[in-house]
C-alpha cells in the first residue's frame, strides 16, 4: 500500500476496492453517462410533451405521442421504405464482396494490387461517396444513363423517382410493385451504401478466407470435388462467420444511414427514402416536433436491439465457428 | 518449350485477369467520373448533354488557383483543419479514457465489475443517432455557459467540445484493450506490485507499452470514424468556419455553378484517408476481427 492509501485503511474493503476504480472508470463513466443513458431516458420523457404550434411551449399530453406516430400510416411507411433500404443494402453487398473476395483470393501475380482497389472503397466517408454517386446519378449533369444507355438499358429518374413509396398499391399489388414500380431514389441511396460496403465487406471475407485451411481443399480436389462443390460445401460453410459478421455490421450500417440521404434525396421524392432514422432528423430538427421524433428514436433503439440480439442468438446455434467454440 | 508452357500458363490465367480488371473498373467509376468531372471548366456542366468521360481541355487551376479547391481564396483549408483538430481530440479522448476503464475491468476486483462491463458493452448498440435530439438538447444548454469563459471555437454549438464530446468515450475501445490487457501475465502485475507500483505508475510505464500495437489500431479506427462523421456535425454546426469537411463538401455541391470545385474538393478531402487505408490495411482488419469475432 503507498502512502496516499493510508487514510483509507479504516473503510470497508469494497468501498476501498471503488475508491481504486472510480478514477480508471470516471471519464468513460461521466461520458456514457451524458451522451448515452440520460438521452435514452430523456428521449422517454421528451415523448410525452407536444410543442405548441408557436414552438414556444411544451405540454404534456401523455402517451399520446406514441399513440399518434406507432399507429399512423407514415410511420409504418418509414418502417417499410427502413426494411426495403436494409434488404437492398445488405444482400447486393454481401452477393458483391463475396464474389470480389473469392476473385482476390486466387494465387496469381499482382493479385495485391485487385485487393488494395476492392478494399478501398472504405476510405470514402459518406459525404465523399454521396459526391463521387451524385456525378453518375445528378438529373442533369449525371453520367449512369448514358453509361447504360450504351448497354441498351433504358434511362432512369434515379434520384427523383419514388416508384411504389409514392404510389399507391395495395394486396398483391403492393409486393409486386417493387418490381414493376421501382423505388429509384430509394435504390439510388442503396447503390452509394452497397459501394461503401463493399470495401469492409470484401476485407472481412478476404481476411476470412484466408483463416481456411488449405488441406481442406486439397482433399476436396482428391475427392474429385469440382470448383463449384468445392465453393458450397468448403468455401461458403468455413466463410460463415465472416460472412454473418458481415451481414450484422450492414444491418446496422444500414438503419445509420443519414448522410447519403441528407445528400442525394432529402428523404424525398414524396418521403420515398424517409428511412426512420432520416424522419427522426426531419421531425425533431425541422418540424420541431420533438415528441414524436423521440418516439421514433425510440422505436429504433427498441429495434437495434432486438435485432441485435436475436442475430447473435442466432448466430451461437447456426454459424459454424470452427473447433474452438467457446 | 519452356517458353510454351510459359505462354500456356498465362493464358490459363488470361480470363481470371480479364474478371479482375472489369470488377476493378466497375468498383473505381464513381472514383474515376469525379476526378474527371473535376478537371472539366464549368462550361462543361451549364450545357444539356452530360459532361463528357473524358477530360479533353483538363482544368487544373480547379484544383491550385486563386478560388480552386485547394487554392486559396476557398474554406476547403478551414473545413480540414477543423476536421484534423476534431478527430485528433476524439482519437486521444478515446486512448485515455478506454485505456484507463480497460485498465479497471482487466486488473481491479471492485463489486459491480460485470453489471458495469455489461453496461459499457450495451453502449455498442445504443448509436448516438438515437440520442441526437437529448444530446442536442444538452448542448443547446451548455453552449452560452461554456461561451462566457471560454473562446468561442471552444463550445458546444459551432465549437469543437461540441463536435467531440459525445465521442470522447467507446465500449468497442474499452473491451479491445481489456482483451489485450487481459493476454499480458498477471505476474507482472504481482512483480510491479512487490516493487513498490501503485495501479497508475504499472498502467502507465508497463501496461501501455506493452499494448501499443492494440492501442495504434484503436487509434486508427477512432480517427477514421470521426473524419467520416456527418449527422453530429450537421447538427452542431451552422458558421461555415466551424464546420468540418464533410459537412464542407457536402453544401459545396448543393450549388451549379461551382460544382467542379466542389468535386475537385471532394477528391482532395479523399487522398488523406486513401493514404491512411492503404498504409494501415493490417492493423484495420485486425482490429475488426479483434474486435469482434473473437472473445
Amino acid at each position: 500500500m503507498t502512502a496516499s492509501a493510508q487514510p483509507r485503511r479504516g473503510l470497508a474493503k469494497p468501498v476501498r476496492q471503488l475508491l481504486t476504480a472510480l478514477p480508471f472508470l470516471a471519464p468513460s463513466i461521466v461520458i456514457f453517462g451524458t451522451f448515452v443513458f440520460y438521452p435514452l431516458g430523456k428521449s422517454v420523457y421528451l415523448a410525452l410533451f407536444k410543442s405548441n404550434p408557436f414552438h414556444t411551449r411544451q405540454i404534456y399530453v401523455g402517451f399520446e405521442n406514441y399513440h399518434e406516430v406507432l399507429t399512423s400510416g407514415d410511420f409504418r411507411t418509414t418502417l417499410l421504405i427502413t426494411g426495403t433500404f436494409a434488404l437492398y443494402t445488405v444482400v447486393p453487398s454481401l452477393l458483391i464482396a463475396t464474389f470480389l473476395a473469392t476473385l482476390a483470393n486466387q494465387r496469381l501475380p499482382g493479385v495485391v494490387i485487385f485487393r488494395t482497389i476492392f478494399s478501398s472503397t472504405i476510405a470514402a466517408s459518406v459525404a465523399v461517396a454521396s459526391v463521387l454517386f451524385l456525378v453518375l446519378l445528378h438529373p442533369s449533369i449525371g453520367v449512369l444513363n448514358e453509361l447504360i444507355g450504351k448497354a441498351g438499358i433504358a434511362h432512369k429518374n434515379w434520384l427523383q423517382d419514388g416508384g411504389w413509396a409514392v404510389h399507391q398499391h395495395h394486396g398483391f399489388g403492393a409486393f409486386a410493385a417493387w418490381f414493376t414500380d421501382p423505388n429509384w431514389a430509394l435504390i439510388s441511396v442503396s447503390m452509394v451504401t452497397v459501394w461503401m460496403n463493399i470495401g469492409l465487406f470484401t476485407m472481412i471475407l478476404l481476411a476470412g478466407l484466408q483463416t481456411i485451411p488449405e488441406e481442406l481443399y486439397e482433399s476436396a480436389r482428391i475427392d474429385g470435388a469440382g470448383p463449384w462443390s468445392t465453393f458450397w460445401n468448403i468455401t461458403l460453410p468455413m466463410l460463415s462467420p465472416s460472412l454473418f459478421f458481415a451481414a450484422v455490421i450492414g444491418l446496422i450500417f444500414s438503419f445509420q444511414a443519414f448522410g447519403q440521404i441528407n445528400l442525394l434525396t432529402g428523404g424525398g421524392p414524396a418521403g420515398s427514402t424517409n428511412t426512420l432514422l432520416y424522419s427522426i432528423y426531419q421531425e425533431g430538427f425541422q418540424n420541431f416536433r420533438t415528441g414524436a421524433a423521440s418516439v421514433e428514436a425510440l422505436a429504433l433503439f427498441v429495434i437495434m436491439v432486438a435485432l441485435t440480439l436475436t442475430l447473435f442468438r442466432l448466430a451461437s446455434s447456426r454459424v459454424y465457428y470452427g473447433g474452438d467454440q467457446r | 518449350m519452356r517458353f510454351g508452357l510459359l505462354i500456356q500458363r498465362w493464358a490459363r490465367r488470361l480470363p481470371a485477369y480479364l474478371v479482375l480488371i472489369v470488377c476493378a473498373a466497375i468498383v473505381l467509376v464513381p472514383l474515376y467520373s469525379t476526378i474527371v468531372d473535376s478537371l472539366h471548366p464549368i462550361s462543361e456542366f451549364l450545357n444539356n448533354p452530360p459532361p463528357s468521360l473524358w477530360p479533353h481541355h483538363p482544368q487544373w487551376g480547379n484544383y491550385f488557383s486563386h478560388g480552386g479547391a485547394a487554392g486559396a481564396g476557398t474554406p476547403l483549408k478551414r473545413y480540414l483543419f477543423n476536421s484534423v483538430v476534431v478527430s485528433s481530440i476524439i482519437t486521444l479522448g478515446q486512448l485515455v479514457t478506454s485505456v484507463l476503464a480497460a485498465y479497471a475491468f482487466a486488473y481491479l476486483r471492485f463489486p459491480g465489475r460485470n453489471v458495469l462491463f455489461a453496461l459499457f458493452l450495451a453502449t455498442m448498440m445504443v448509436p448516438l443517432e438515437v440520442a441526437i435530439i437529448p444530446n442536442f438538447q444538452t448542448m443547446q444548454w451548455l453552449d452560452p455557459k461554456l461561451a462566457s469563459f471560454l473562446p468561442g471555437p471552444l463550445t458546444t454549438i459551432d465549437g469543437y467540445t461540441g463536435l467531440a464530446a459525445p465521442f470522447l468515450a467507446t465500449g468497442f475501445g474499452t473491451f479491445l484493450l481489456r482483451q489485450y490487457f487481459l493476454t499480458i501475465p498477471s505476474e507482472l502485475r504481482d512483480a510491479a506490485e512487490m516493487d513498490g507500483y501503485g495501479h497508475f505508475r504499472f498502467l502507465t510505464t508497463i501496461v501501455v507499452p506493452l499494448s501499443l500495437g492494440a492501442i495504434a489500431t484503436l487509434a486508427i479506427f477512432a480517427f477514421i470514424q470521426a473524419w467520416n462523421q456527418y449527422l453530429w456535425p450537421l447538427l452542431v454546426t451552422n458558421d461555415p468556419h466551424m464546420r468540418t469537411v464533410q459537412i464542407g463538401i457536402g453544401s459545396e455541391t448543393q450549388q451549379l455553378d461551382k460544382i467542379n470545385i466542389a468535386f475537385a474538393s471532394t477528391i482532395v478531402s479523399l487522398i488523406p484517408m486513401l493514404l491512411l487505408v492503404a498504409a494501415f490495411q493490417r492493423v484495420l482488419v485486425r482490429g475488426i476481427f479483434g474486435g469482434a469475432l473473437k472473445g
